[in-house]
């Protein structure tokens, strides 16, 4: 019989342990992994989010922010920005097209976005993708609405349904805009970034919606404004949230940031939104590292769990070892059958801790996805993990040296006869 | 009339005096010793380095030369800017060559500079002196632009850190930058 097959034969012979020990490496392994995968897709879906924009202009607040909300709809402005500063940097020399975008409204839950045809022509995703649709096409009429892949998906929306936004955020709005009902005119694919979540309209259309409105309350009765009358009033739009800004020429980006962040006619905040989420993710870094730390450390626990089973098995097997010798095995073999053992613990738990990550990715994929707009790449292993799977098995060989060194000692001292 | 047209000079006078107050600058540049900027970028196979620094950083003082010595200081410096190669080091594959001179400029603000007081409302004119250095590159093979490394921190030992972004083809980047990494990496 071989080493190998004789180390096989003696972890059957012990089957519960040997299960529980392959399944906290195995554990250990997923859990190490896994957070690797998703530390490394949600850096990759924040970072595909927008593309092809130089700067992203809002109300002067924090960087982080201006980015969070224009980008990724998470939290809200501190201001809006008039109209005419947007107007303003539109045209200038320097700015080759900008797009407005106005918060603050809601449908179900999904965030409202005002903005311009621009927003469907030129808005990038992941690299130099452009938004295309499913079905339909751009708003045009003012009551007109596109919706994303999201928003269509789960509330079953199809074209030409007719649909009532409310005011403000959140799940539940006490203030609908039911006087002025959406008609859907087109449904957008699928992206992966929150542009999927959301439901868009004209500035023009955001404006007629409050255009009865007083001091931020909602018409009292009697004095609300019909559809149709809407439709033939002035509706030019005061102000927007932010807008993001390409540049005819890249060399020229600090200058018109400068200029932006100097304005005097209003207080202005440009920032580089890939220079701002690296800010953000060297912030973000120090949960990254705490989740890697803690993920170790349930890694240590399984190597020692495993050592502390090799160990207590050890007096059982003292017959085992004094038989392996006196059939002429050398000290070496016993030590040998140990770490080899070690071993086939190891990589079957590295195996089955690898197939759990990638069944548990396949099965929940979709949930994380839709749920919380992460696209996690499947099947490309990085380099992280084969440093963490090269180092826990080396991690794990170094720690059976113990119990090997232990059953080599003893089968020195026992003879064939163990006295207990 | 005479009073009229009193009254229309006091009238202008005030406009005058509240579109001044009005439109007087109330910006302030942030200006913190041994902390400069750096700002890159390309477009086509142009690249512009422009490096902020507070003159504290490179020369070790803040204000008008006064003594020989000063002012050498600052002509050396000036001397040691200007030539790109000696303050960045760019791969050898990108193919950036210098175009034309670089531009540096040296703002010393009047009066005395004390060491160790506090920066604000010291200076009459709200200006901190600084030295501005622009540099210029046309490059053959732009795409293997993928780092470039500041010489300069061996140089002026008060320049502790450059706040370093870049914006290029492949996207934008950021890093602080120091005498232990002076290395700004232009790859995702």
């Amino acid at each position: 019989m071989t080493l190998i097959q004789i180390a096989r034969k003696s972890l059957l012979n012990r089957k519960a342990t040997t299960f529980l020990t392959v399944l906290s490496i195995a554990f250990s392994v997923s859990l190490l992994l896994g957070i690797e995968r998703v530390r490394s897709g949600a850096r990759k879906s924040f970072e595909s989010t927008v593309s092809g924009v130089d700067l992203i202009v809002g109300a002067r607040s924090g960087p982080v922010n201006l980015l969070l909300y224009s980008v990724f709809r998470i939290g809200n402005a501190t201001n809006n920005i008039s109209h005419q500063s947007f107007e303003e940097f539109r045209k200038h020399e320097k700015v080759k097209w900008a797009i407005p975008i106005s918060l603050g409204d809601s449908h179900k839950g999904f965030r409202v976005i005002g903005t311009n045809q621009n927003y469907f022509l030129r808005y990038k995703y992941a690299g130099d993708q452009k938004l295309t649709f499913k079905k339909g096409k751009p708003f045009k009429e003012l009551f007109d609405v596109v919706v994303g892949a999201d928003v269509s998906e789960k509330l079953q929306y199809k074209v030409s349904d007719k649909i009532t936004l409310s005011h403000g955020s959140g799940d539940v709005s006490f203030q609908d805009h039911a006087d002025k009902p959406f008609t859907i005119v087109g449904i957008l694919n699928r992206t992966g970034t929150p542009v999927d979540k959301s439901v868009h309209i004209s500035l023009e259309a955001i404006k007629a919606l409050h255009v009865d409105w007083q001091d931020g309350a909602p018409p009292r009765p009697g004095k609300e404004i019909s559809p149709e009358r809407t439709l033939k009033m002035d509706l030019k739009p005061s102000d927007v949230t932010a807008f993001f800004v390409k540049l005819s020429s890249r060399i020229s980006v600090f200058n018109v940031q400068r200029e932006i962040n100097g304005y005097e006619a209003e207080a202005l905040m440009a920032i580089l939104p890939g220079v701002t989420l690296r800010d953000l993710w060297e912030t973000i870094g120090i949960v990254e590292k705490a989740l890697l730390i803690v993920s170790i450390f349930v890694f240590v626990v399984s190597i020692v769990g495993m050592v502390i089973s090799l160990l207590s098995t050890l007096s059982e097997r003292r017959r085992e070892m004094a038989i392996l010798r006196s059939i002429g095995a050398k000290k070496r073999f016993v030590f040998s059958v140990l770490i080899i053992e070690t071993c086939i613990l190891t990589v079957s738990g590295i195996l089955i801790g690898i197939s759990t990550l990638y069944l548990g990715l396949v099965l929940f994929r979709p949930i994380l996805e839709s749920k919380m707009g992460l696209t996690l790449g499947l099947l490309s292993p990085t380099f992280n993990d084969f440093v963490y799977v090269g180092s826990i098995f080396i991690g794990s060989l170094l720690a059976s040296v113990i119990p090997a060194w232990r059953a080599y000692k003893n089968s020195l001292a026992d003879g064939l006869i163990v006295k207990s | 009339m005479k009073q009229i047209v009193v009254i229309f000079l006091c009238l202008f006078a005030t406009t005058i005096q509240s579109k001044e107050g009005h439109h007087k600058k109330r910006h302030h540049k942030a200006h913190e010793h041994g902390s400069g900027k750096l700002n890159l970028a390309t477009d086509g196979n142009k690249l512009v380095i422009k490096i902020e620094a507070p003159a504290n950083d490179i020369v070790g003082f803040e204000h008008k030369p006064s003594t020989k010595e000063q002012r050498n200081k600052i002509n050396s410096a000036i001397k040691f800017l200007k030539v790109a190669s000696s303050n960045l080091q760019l791969p050898r594959a990108s193919g950036c060559k210098p175009e034309g001179s670089s531009k540096i400029k040296a703002k010393m603000a009047e009066g005395e500079h004390e060491e160790g007081h506090e920066e604000e409302g010291h200076h009459k004119d709200e200006e901190h002196s600084e030295f501005h250095i622009s540099y210029t590159f046309t490059c053959s093979n732009i795409e293997s632009l993928n780092y470039v490394k500041v010489l300069s921190f061996k140089k002026f030992k008060g320049m502790k850190k450059l706040k370093a972004q870049g914006v290029t083809k492949t996207g934008q980047f950021s890093k602080t930058l120091n005498s232990k990494s002076p290395q700004f990496d232009l790859r995702k």
